[in-house]
């Protein structure tokens, strides 16, 4: 009886300092979310002709297309009604099955209509419904599909080591739960201004499986209810550091490096100056178009007390002077790509990214470009803010076989395929073994140039085990690093890839081989070679089915293998982008644009601030051309901004944008954002141009 | 139905399906059988040989674009210009002069089909388009009107080259798709295989000439039926009083 009471009161004692050292904090719906951030992950539906049953439908005025859209786990039927470039909205929010509308809020820039709805969810145990807000955005140049994404959050109060913080869980991934802790957020108001700073590099957002440390202690959430009520937060065995602070206002972090001329630097040691950090790699375009900004930046400003010091994302030193050599850079370089030093204590995650530091070494600009950063200089109390796009993995990996057998002191073969489900090019893919005690990759490192849109690619690489190889099961990894852009910002990801590996006694070398695919070039010869055998056949011994057998083959695999790569959406891109110069209504001129004196004058008198977007393909011989001139106009007039958006990889932002005549995107088109206006091709431009700016006659 | 209304109307077609953008539908996944500019504000579909300059671009292995293509040539091979090709069917209209075609000459077309792909390569633009006489006609003409191109050395370029092709239809029948033509020469590779095909019964066969008269190529059908530059109209079939000449659609069997 003594002992079982014992027990009790010990179970009883464990049981409340669980609850005395996990936080528990009750979090409420807050209908909204733009007071806290404005990037989102959206989400999509398509839209299909097929009705769903059972629905109390209105009548139409066009012609209707449903979907469903799953949140938390139910199925919510959204019908929209098209007549035309005109659309209705209705959605079954509550479950009903009857119909209501949704009545557009707002129309954007681009023509898409954003509305908005609140969805009764039901609770898994059917007891109760919640509030669930929801944008949604529908575009009649992408009519098929409906984008949504969270209009809400849920806030309230924690304490974590005796302090009480404000804390938010927002529904990154919009699937109506907060249990799926690796796609929701966590924000945390840590410097306790009273405001949750949402954005990626952040030192108050973390994704709610992360954990995070404040003042040495390291927590992490345990769990969260699925609807989002409840929030327990935990100590953590794992150690992060801090995050410090990056955002306008805060000191700059402080950094100690070796520059590439192999000389000391460190922030601190330039207090008393304007310092600017140029974060910048050879594979980012848009950087590199920065680049002789930046150094004419650095010269002109010199003297003025202004640093600038440019921090390489490039792993490869080759790269690096490559690039400060075609440049001919001046400023100061740190070549941060082994270690990712700087970068990593700055957050980078996309590029080109540019910080601006003041003499007392504060942060009074994050993001800026062009004139913006040298209007920022000027007057060094710039606050613009610059929210970094969201970067996200584009690649997914398997690794043949599954599990690796070898035995102590041996060498299996494996092979790693990447498959890029994206439409964008991932470059520089480099793989290495995250460091495993006895196993080593042969050799260390592997690449892989590029993997394009749509593709795949594989690795075949070598496993080596030391002869001292513990006998058992062990879970290491392959780290995988690629870049990739997206109109004008670049990312570098850091995938890891689990290896399973078995290490066993006397496992014969046969045994370590690895099935392998099929590749498709030899299938093609196969059916190449048939086709030419089908020709033999036929001419020698007048024989045709073969032939016809061979073609047919052709034709389907063809056929099916071009549409798996997606080559019929590169070659509708390919029909759906007009280049002026390539059908010959423009020539492409090789020779870069010089403004003239009245264009000079005429930028001059330029009143207002004017905001262009370029729209280009990066196989238009024409848009160079156009791209350079806005440039140069940018140059000459400190109120005219400019982007370029590239219509391969941003073909919804360009068909928005009145970038497009009779369903095609001609490029080079330059929009004036504020007016809407357009103009096409570069036949006197200038002229045009000026008009466009309003600058002109 | 006769034969040459049959023939009209699909012309008909394969000119509704040239113009369809006038539905709003935009840009589809189709490659166009024939020679049609995907330029055309009014184009819905591919032009093969404006896609192929860009795959040569591009150095990609065009899977998409070889499958379509076996599946055109193998389907009707050069039927496609005697049936479909909005070009085509202009070359049609003014086919005055039936001339015996220069059979030596006929084989320009794949030095054409050579040099566009050459001159994609090595500039690594659309060179041909620039000198098409259908994008002048379906490109450069409705973009001036609608105010996006402008009368520039490109332009008139276009407009001579139209020319030349024009005076040369007037001349000769058929003469963009004898001597020209990349796309006639990239389906004349099926013609031999192709299930739209001209079957000649020698056994009824008189040699009286009446089907090379009436051809628009310039052949001799009772002896060359089965020509790389034959476009099966079928305007011989119907000329032939025997009935020795039929258009049918199988698989080809070795005579």
């Amino acid at each position: 009886m003594m002992w079982r009471s014992a027990l009790v009161t010990l179970a009883l004692i464990l049981l409340f300092s669980a609850v005395l050292i996990a936080s528990t904090g009750d979090l409420k719906y807050v209908d909204s979310i733009l007071d806290l951030t404005t990037s989102y992950y959206p989400q999509a539906v398509q839209l299909s002709s097929d009705p769903i049953s059972g629905l109390t439908e209105p009548t139409y005025s066009g012609t209707p297309t449903y979907a469903s859209m799953m949140l938390a786990g139910r199925s919510f039927a959204l019908v929209l009604d098209r007549d035309g470039s005109n659309g209705k909205l209705y959605v079954d929010a509550d479950e009903s099955k009857v119909l209501s509308p949704v009545d557009w809020m707002q129309r954007l820039w681009d023509g898409s209509y954003v509305g908005s709805a609140s969805f009764q969810l039901r609770a898994s145990d059917g007891n109760g419904v919640r509030a669930y807000h929801l944008f949604l955005v529908w575009s009649p140049t992408t009519p098929t599909v409906i984008i949504y994404f969270r209009d809400n959050y849920q806030e309230g109060r924690i304490e974590l080591g005796g302090v009480r913080y404000k804390i938010a869980i927002i529904d990154e991934n919009s699937d109506g739960m907060f249990d799926d802790l690796e796609h929701d957020l966590l924000l945390i108001d840590l410097d306790r201004d009273g405001e949750l700073l949402a954005s990626s590099d952040s030192h108050e957002q973390y994704w709610l499986n992360a954990p995070f440390n404040i003042d040495g202690t390291v927590y992490a959430a345990a769990s969260v209810s699925a609807d989002g009520s409840k929030i327990v937060i935990d100590k953590s065995d794992a150690w992060v550091e801090p995050k410090v602070p990056l955002a306008v206002g805060f000191p700059a972090p402080d950094f100690s490096v070796v520059d590439a001329d192999g000389e000391k630097l460190s922030l601190s040691s330039l207090e008393g100056k304007i310092v600017v950090l140029d974060f910048w790699a050879s594979w980012c375009a848009p950087c590199l178009d920065e680049l002789p900004y930046v150094e004419a930046i650095a010269k002109d400003y010199a003297d003025r007390g202004v640093v600038v010091i440019g921090v390489d994302l490039d792993r490869d030193e080759g790269a690096f002077t490559g690039v400060v050599s075609y440049f001919g850079l001046t400023y100061r370089q740190v070549l941060d790509g082994a270690d990712g030093k700087v970068s990593s204590l700055y957050r980078v995650s996309g590029i080109p990214m540019t910080y601006l530091i003041d003499r007392d070494g504060i942060i009074r600009g994050k993001g800026l470009r062009g004139d913006d950063l040298k209007q920022a200089i000027v007057s060094s109390l710039a606050t613009v803010a610059h929210a970094p796009l969201a970067q996200e993995s584009i690649l997914s990996f398997a690794v043949s076989p599954v599990e690796i057998v070898l035995s102590p002191a041996s060498t299996a073969r494996f092979q790693l395929s990447i498959d890029n489900t994206s439409s964008h090019p991932a470059d520089g893919i480099a793989v290495r073994l995250v460091e495993a005690d006895g196993f080593s990759l042969d050799p260390t490192e592997a690449d892989l140039e590029a993997v394009q849109p749509f593709s795949k690619g594989t690795l075949d690489l070598k496993l080596s085990s030391s002869p001292d190889v513990p006998i058992g099961t062990d879970e290491i990894a392959l780290q995988v690093i690629y870049t990739y852009c997206i109109d004008i910002s670049c990312f570098q990801i850091v995938d890891e890839v689990p290896l399973t590996v078995v290490v066993s006694k006397g496992v014969a070398p046969a045994a370590t081989t690895t099935t392998r695919e099929l590749p498709v070039w030899l299938l093609m010869s196969i059916v190449g070679g048939l086709v030419v055998v089908g020709i033999v056949l036929w001419r020698l011994a007048g024989v045709r089915l073969p032939l016809y057998v061979a073609l047919s083959m052709a034709v389907i695999g063809s056929l099916t293998y071009g549409v798996i790569l997606g080559q019929h959406e590169q070659a509708q891109g390919i029909a759906a982008v007009l280049c002026t110069s390539c059908v010959g209504i423009d020539e492409a001129s090789g020779e870069a644009p010089s403004l003239s004196d009245s264009a000079i004058s005429a930028l001059a008198g330029l009143e207002k601030r004017i905001e262009l977007i370029v729209f280009y393909a990066p196989w238009c011989h024409t848009c160079p051309y156009a791209e350079a001139m806005v440039k140069q106009m940018a140059e000459r007039t400190g109120l005219l901004s400019y982007r370029f958006v590239n219509v391969d990889t941003n073909r919804d932002l360009a068909a928005s944008s009145g970038v497009i005549r009779s369903k095609r995107m001609i490029v080079p088109a330059i929009l004036c954002v504020d007016t809407g206006d357009v103009i096409f091709g570069i036949e006197d431009l200038e002229a045009r141009l000026l008009k466009l700016l309003g600058g002109g006659s | 139905m006769r034969l040459s209304l049959m023939r009209r109307i699909s012309q008909g077609v394969g000119l509704l399906l040239g113009l369809f953008g006038f539905t709003g539908i935009g840009v589809t996944h189709i490659i166009f059988p024939g020679l049609h500019c995907y330029a055309c504000p009014l184009s819905v579909t591919i032009c093969p040989i404006g896609l192929m300059q860009n795959l040569v671009i591009y150095g990609a292995v065009p899977y998409f674009w070889i499958g379509m293509i076996v599946a055109y040539g193998l389907a009707a091979g050069r039927g496609f210009c005697g049936w479909f090709c909005p070009f085509g069917m202009l070359n049609d209209l003014l086919s005055f002069n039936k001339t015996r075609i220069s059979k030596s000459l006929s084989y320009s077309k794949f030095a054409v089909l050579v040099g566009t792909i050459v001159t994609a390569w090595a500039f690594a633009d659309t060179m041909f388009c620039k000198l098409c006489p259908a994008a002048s006609i379906e490109a450069s003409i409705p973009y001036l009107l609608m105010g996006v191109a402008h009368v520039n050395r490109p332009f008139i370029i276009h407009m001579i080259s139209l020319g030349v092709v024009l005076v040369g239809m007037l001349l000769i029948a058929r003469f963009w798709c004898r001597y020209l033509c990349p796309m006639g020469a990239v389906l004349s590779l099926f013609n031999r295989v192709s299930f739209l095909h001209l079957k000649l019964d020698s056994s009824r066969c008189s040699r009286c000439n009446a089907c090379a008269a009436a051809c628009p190529m310039g052949l001799k059908p009772y002896e060359e039926y089965d020509s790389h530059n034959c476009i099966k109209c079928g305007k011989c079939t119907t000329a032939c009083s025997l009935d020795a000449l039929t258009l049918t659609f199988s698989p080809q069997r070795t005579s």
